[in-house]
């Protein structure tokens, strides 16, 4: 029998296409090269893949403090890879589950208690003792990076949000501006008075968008947590063990109502067109630094001081602010976890603390940073500094933190969009957190 | 006269569902030459200016093929060739199995068959970690092999191929075989031929669905360089901000080669969409 050409021609294409690969792979760091960690100082040559999530600025930095790095420690190569964000968390967990994790990961901050817990990463105390200056990170953010009282992965930076407000729309309405002094914070009621008297949905132009809209996503449950906290409630006990108790309390109830009475009076819009603030229909928004350097790049006609202003974000019974943002962690599976923290340190230490503010103008979690820089002592950029460091709370430390995310969301969506008994919301919240709790005890 | 009425009625549905469909392409592409700042500005109320751009712009165009450190022209080259090499693959191995399994006789085909078009109700993302670990294993991750090899076999292909196939009569193929022709050689000479639609529809969905993917390329590619598309585009939105002006260009070249190929061979998609269908 004849083997046809097409046939013949195809299979063997086929075949050399797989043994191409099979010869072109094995370069990347995690591929089993042989070799043990050779510790500090070793002129073994050592490859450190590091994954994060897209954002162009911070990647630049990042690639010059590579340099640096690999100048000051020419046996070692850290390899960048960068991830989308919108699906950064899948792409982990499969690599994780596959063994084909990095050596160094990026993770938002309330996630370092899951992937502790789960064995992923590996605590970095010891790493820290010997020269990390721990004691130099806010103690905010270092208790929410601590999990079993240890300390999980190293900050690039904090992040806090606030305020954010048109001016002109409050000019044109005549309402009085709030305060740019961080302890003077405007009460919910201030916010719900000038809300009613710059809203003008008529025209397409909304008052408030108190929590980035009402979606998922660890964004939006970032801004929506401190209406609990504000209103004098709690989200976990103190020890984490569960949320009976205190995310039904009356304090979180209240919270919840409050915010639904913003999109009940129609203040608020249960859709907002994409960059509403900067494009003038929007009053009241919450944002944090970055926006600062964002709105200037994208809406250089929408200017700091004549069209829009900052002040501190709202208090109600208590002034509380988010914060945290992301981390570097070490992950178990890399094979040069010494190596790794050299470049953990290099661009979380002292020195590359500044070299990040300076190009990234995120809020510092180095307080040696706060202090070197006068700008960040002046407006706009003081208020989030004072928040973060008088008036922060971290997101709850607790393995089943994804959980409690998605069920925060959940619950404002439900009760906002699905016009849902608040009471029974919250019953089915605390039900679903409790559950994910038990299962990591 | 009620024949004409009936008939300019009808033109004027399909006018204005044609409409509703083509309007978003149509601020999407009108969109991309828009500064940033006017993306949305006029948004709210329905006004020329809500679809065209009052400043004209090739801006969004130059920051997507002149940045150097995310090249658009790379992503769309590795895009096309992965796609192009995978349709290639799988229109040879696919018509191959929709072949046995349609026209020859062998132990256990009807049970084998039943089994494999079973997988059909397996979703991606259950296969997805399985899959991943195998091209660990392979030492293909970061590799286009990952991309390339475990997207050629598509149960979904094979059964649309062996629906096309078993309306060729058999007679055919036996006279064949009684002048000695193999059954490669049959394969060759007569059954592709007259599955030309069948293999033009198959050439177009995995094709498109190659274009289109997202979530493998996500996850076993890392290497910049060597990433697809939608990957890319995906990240031109990072937690902070959304590069609209990036997007919506890069949404509209990418969607080129997509409405070019439907422009041309739309019938046959359509055709292998209801054959599959009616006789699924």
């Amino acid at each position: 029998m004849r083997k046809s050409k097409l046939v013949r021609a195809m299979t063997g294409l086929l075949l050399a296409l797989t043994v191409l690969a099979g010869c072109s792979s094995g370069g990347g760091g995690n591929a089993e090269t042989g070799g043990s960690s050779a510790g500090e100082g070793g002129s073994e040559k050592v490859t450190i893949k590091y994954w994060r999530h897209d954002n162009d600025v911070e990647v630049d930095t990042l690639k010059q403090l590579i340099a640096s790095f690999q100048k000051e420690h020419p046996n070692i190569t850290v390899k960048m890879e960068i991830i989308p964000y919108a699906d950064y968390e899948t792409k982990i967990r499969t690599a994780l589950a596959g063994k084909g994790a990095p050596d160094v990961m990026g993770i938002d901050g309330p996630n370092v208690a899951a992937y502790a817990y789960q064995d992923a990463v590996i605590p970095l105390d010891d790493y820290f003792a010997k020269d990390g200056d721990l004691d130099d990170i806010a103690k905010p953010v270092r208790d929410s990076l601590t999990y079993n009282d240890q300390i999980w992965a190293a900050p690039l930076n904090d992040a806090s949000v606030a305020m954010f407000y048109n001016k002109k729309m409050f000019e044109s309405k005549g309402v009085e501006l709030p305060s740019k002094d961080p302890n003077e914070a405007w009460t919910w009621e201030q916010v719900l008075d000038a809300a009613r008297k710059i809203n003008d949905p008529g025209k397409g132009v909304y008052a408030i968008d108190p929590a980035w809209g009402v979606g998922a996503g660890e964004g939006s449950a970032f801004v929506k947590m401190p209406f609990i906290w504000q209103a004098g409630g709690e989200i976990l006990s103190p020890d984490g063990g569960t949320a009976d108790g205190y995310l039904n309390s009356p304090e979180s109830k209240r919270a919840i109502e409050f915010f639904n009475s913003l999109y009940t009076e129609k203040l608020a819009a249960k859709e907002l067109p994409p960059e509403a603030f900067e494009t003038g229909k929007l009053g009241i928004n919450v944002s944090g630094p970055w926006s600062i350097g964002g709105y200037a790049a994208s809406h250089p006609n929408f200017k700091l001081g004549e069209d829009w202003d900052i002040a501190p974000l709202w208090k109600d019974a208590k002034q509380v602010t988010p914060n945290g943002s992301w981390n570097l962690a070490i992950t178990k599976q890399s094979k040069h976890p010494d190596e790794a923290w050299l470049f953990l340190n290099w661009v979380t230490g002292k020195e590359g603390a500044k070299v990040w503010y300076e190009k990234t103008k995120n809020l510092p979690a180095r307080l040696s940073v706060a202090d070197a820089y006068p700008e960040l002592k002046e407006y706009p950029m003081n208020i989030f500094v004072e928040q973060s460091s008088s008036f922060a709370h971290p997101r709850p430390v607790s393995p089943a933190y994804p959980t409690i995310s998605k069920a925060i969301t959940d619950l404002f969506e439900e009760v906002v969009l699905g016009g849902k008994n608040i009471d029974d919301s919250l019953g089915k919240a605390v039900e679903t957190i409790d559950k994910a709790i038990e299962k990591t005890k | 006269m009620l024949k004409t009425l009936s008939l300019t009625l009808k033109l004027m549905v399909m006018l204005a569902l044609a409409f509703v469909f083509i309007l978003p392409i149509a601020w999407m592409a009108l969109g991309s030459f828009r500064p940033h700042e006017e993306i949305f500005k006029f948004a709210n109320v329905l006004e020329w200016r809500t679809l065209f751009p009052v400043e004209w712009t090739l801006q969004n165009y130059a920051d997507l093929f002149f940045d150097t450190a995310e090249p658009f022209s790379r992503f769309i080259g590795n895009t096309l060739a992965v796609a192009a090499t995978v349709t290639i693959f799988a229109l040879f191995f696919n018509s191959l199995a929709a072949f046995a399994f349609a026209k020859m006789n062998f132990r256990f085909k009807r049970i084998l068959f039943v089994f494999f078009i079973s997988a059909l109700v397996i979703p991606g993302e259950v296969t997805l970690v399985p899959t991943y670990l195998l091209m660990r294993n392979f030492g293909w991750i970061n590799t286009y092999a990952a991309l390339i090899v475990p997207s050629v076999i598509s149960v979904f292909a094979v059964f649309l191929l062996v629906q096309f196939f078993s309306e060729i009569p058999r007679a055919l193929l036996e006279a064949a075989r009684i002048d000695g022709a193999s059954w490669l050689r049959v394969y060759q000479s007569i059954v592709l031929p007259a599955a030309a639609p069948a293999l033009v529809t198959l050439a177009i969905i995995t094709f498109l669905g190659q274009w289109d993917s997202y979530l493998w390329p996500l996850v076993v590619i890392s290497d910049q360089s060597k990433q697809m598309l939608q990957v890319a585009i995906a990240s031109f939105t990072n937690m902070e901000m959304t590069e609209w002006g990036r997007i919506l260009a890069a949404d509209t070249v990418s969607s080129i080669p997509i409405l070019l190929l439907f422009a041309f061979l739309q019938k046959y998609y359509v055709q292998g969409i209801t054959m599959s269908g009616v006789k699924g």
